[in-house]
């Protein structure tokens, strides 16, 4: 390996080039829309990119570990249902309206794992499978009606809508997901053999790491992490109409390929991801602010979406030892 | 023997002819094939359907859902025809798609009444009519609310349902026409997707009030839910003046009304749509005609005024 190729691996390994791309995005969006970099606009950006985010941060996980979870959007959706059908309308329900589906986040999590690491099926389909599933039942049990809480307490509606400093709470609670998420990953045990599955299942079956457990715990982790994000949307709004807000898995897993996640498996970092995030929040906020139409809006992001994958496979081929 | 063979034949033949005209007091059946039972409005709607057909008694309604599937939707509309429905009811997923298995339905003598969703142009020789609401009247509608509202002046954005779908054209449309046939002072000067979600409703309202801060004026949001979102945000940044207009009188958006968030909305009740749809089976499976060809059910324009006549059904 050369020393220029080596000392841009060290660089890497502190400012990924989605982070360049993040600052070359909104140097842009500043230049076209003078009201872009307003301090109200930078709080909507942040605020936007929330609930996909935290779904985004636990597919990056479980793709690092060379599986898909695609059950996400159908996790947000029963997690929104579940907290608003609950009614948090007193601290114990309240309570009840978080725990809830967190733990049918992680149980939902926990099917997923075992379904692809012990009974090795694929993880694409199986997921799938388990996105009808949920979104069928949470259907059935709701006869495809809205589904509201009234007498939504202020400290539930707070979790979304409080501010603290002029930002909404949402957003601290990502940045601390993010860092906790790459301590985890980086540092501790539970990481190493993450990324050593997404690399190469059956050596790390063979080195002694115990895959089906390590795999599972990442399906648990994103399931949790969708339920959360779920939580956050019955918060923001009150009132759902729960076919609607099933469809953060795909935009999730594009944030995820964006930040450079590699879809087999092995390579990838949250705060990775949560840059990717911002990246299409500023290209949508900016769109949205000029006007564009839809239609634009989708051909931008596909360009940069093809963009950024043509020059991640590039610079892999280029590293390659 | 012979003649006891024919007069048995000839008092048997009027027996087993009369079997067809005593069929008929068995129960009218409708099929009714729906796009997918996961929306809101469909599921209330066909729900009311049932309902009606129980208390009408003597009527079974057959209900199939498409799950958002324009492929399944032509093979229910087929098995409901292999099953010989008195009438076919089909609120088409979309438009232009369900033509061919309409035509099919229409084929094997079947008379057809589009409800809720209407089929596109191509399909229409094969309907015997139209019941339900109009996307374009909720649009025209709405566009009166806001120029009431504004009294005739000022700007205003749209925060639309899913690009491309004929239900968020029409409302579109529905509020540009009637704005230019008010000779109304108002304009439209932006509009945004929201995919129906209220979550990516408060987005755009937070964008609209970067974009257009103290122009904008008020907003026409094409579903209740995002209305009452937008109108959120809109408080929260201390611009309640900005007046906002739903669609769909749903419970939510006369909550939203009554809080003073919204200014108006346009009802749409699954209850009378189901009442009017299962009038003209009845009749169109009696062989009778429909008294128009297209028969939008009514709609009355919501606001603080008359809040308290609506139940809110969905």
């Amino acid at each position: 390996m050369s020393t220029s190729v080596k000392r841009r691996r060290l660089l890497g390994r502190f400012i990924s080039p989605i982070w360049m791309v993040l600052i070359a995005v909104v140097i842009i969006a500043a230049f076209i829309s003078d009201r872009f970099l307003s301090p109200y606009n930078m709080v909507t950006v942040l605020q936007q990119g929330v609930v996909t985010g935290i779904v985004a941060l636990g597919m990056t996980v479980v793709l690092i570990g060379g599986q898909f979870d695609l059950s996400t959007g159908a996790i947000v959706m029963m997690a929104a249902v579940m907290a608003l059908v609950i009614g948090p309308s007193d601290p114990a329900s309240i309570a009840l309206a978080i725990i809830l589906p967190l733990m049918s986040g992680a149980f939902i999590g926990a099917v997923n794992g075992l379904v692809v690491y012990k009974a090795r099926a694929n993880s694409i389909v199986a997921t799938i499978g388990m996105q009808f599933f949920l979104f069928g039942a949470v259907l059935a049990g709701v006869s495809g009606q809205h589904v509201r809480t009234d007498n939504m307490a202020a400290g539930f509606s707070g979790l979304a809508n409080a501010k603290l400093f002029g930002i909404p709470l949402p957003v601290y609670l990502f940045v601390v997901l993010v860092v906790v998420l790459s301590v985890v990953m980086d540092r501790t045990v539970f990481g190493r053999h993450v990324y050593g599955i997404g690399g190469d299942e059956e050596a790390s079956r063979r080195a002694g790491i115990r895959v089906v457990w390590t795999g599972t715990l990442t399906f648990v982790l994103s399931g949790m992490l969708a339920a959360l994000s779920g939580i956050f949307i019955a918060s923001l709004v009150g009132n759902v109409d729960p076919s609607a807000i099933g469809g953060y898995a795909f935009p999730a897993l594009t944030a995820v390929v964006l930040g450079g996640t590699s879809l087999s498996g092995g390579m990838g970092r949250p705060s990775d991801t949560a840059a990717a995030i911002l990246v299409i929040a500023v290209i949508n906020n900016v769109m949205t602010i000029l006007n564009y139409q839809y239609p634009i809006q989708l051909l931008v992001q596909g360009v940069v979406l093809a963009g950024a994958v043509a020059f991640y496979s590039l610079r892999r081929v280029e590293l390659a030892p | 023997m012979r003649i006891f063979g024919k007069l048995l034949r000839c008092s048997v033949l009027p027996i087993l002819m009369a079997i067809p005209l005593a069929a008929s007091a068995e129960p009218i059946v409708i099929g009714h094939s729906q796009p997918n039972l996961g929306w809101p409005y469909i599921a209330a709607f066909s729900n009311a359907l049932e309902a009606a057909a129980k208390n009408a008694g003597d009527v079974e309604v057959v209900t199939l859902s498409a799950d958002g599937d324009i492929a399944k939707q032509s093979t229910d509309i087929a098995s409901l025809v292999n099953r010989k429905v008195n009438v076919l009811l089909v609120t088409s997923l979309d438009a232009n798609a369900v033509a061919p298995a309409l035509k099919q339905a229409h084929d094997a003598g079947i008379p057809i009444l589009a409800v809720s969703n209407e089929p596109a142009k191509v399909a229409q020789d094969f309907l015997a009519g139209f019941s339900g609401p109009d996307d374009y009247v909720q649009g025209r509608l709405a566009a009166e609310l806001l120029n009431e509202a504004l009294a005739g002046k000022g700007n205003i954005a749209i925060i639309e349902g899913s690009p491309g779908q004929s239900t968020t054209l029409a409302r579109t449309q529905g509020l540009k026409d009637r704005l230019a046939e008010l000779k109304s002072g108002i304009t439209i000067i932006g509009a945004q997707t929201a995919d129906w979600n209220p979550v990516k409703a408060k987005d755009v309202a937070q964008a609209f009030l970067t974009a257009y801060s103290d122009d904008l004026a008020g907003v026409f949001a094409q579903d209740d839910n995002s209305g009452a979102a937008a109108a959120e945000v809109f408080k929260a940044a201390g611009r309640s003046d900005i007046k906002v207009v739903g669609t769909g009188g749903t419970i939510n958006g006369l909550k939203a009304i009554k809080e003073g968030l919204v200014y108006g909305t346009v009802e749409q009740s699954p209850a009378k749509d189901a009442e009017q749809a299962l009038k003209f089976a009845l009749a169109l499976a009696k062989g009778e005609s429909l008294p128009e060809k297209r028969n939008v059910i009514p709609m009355a324009k919501i606001t603080a005024g008359n809040v308290d006549q609506f139940k809110g059904e969905w």
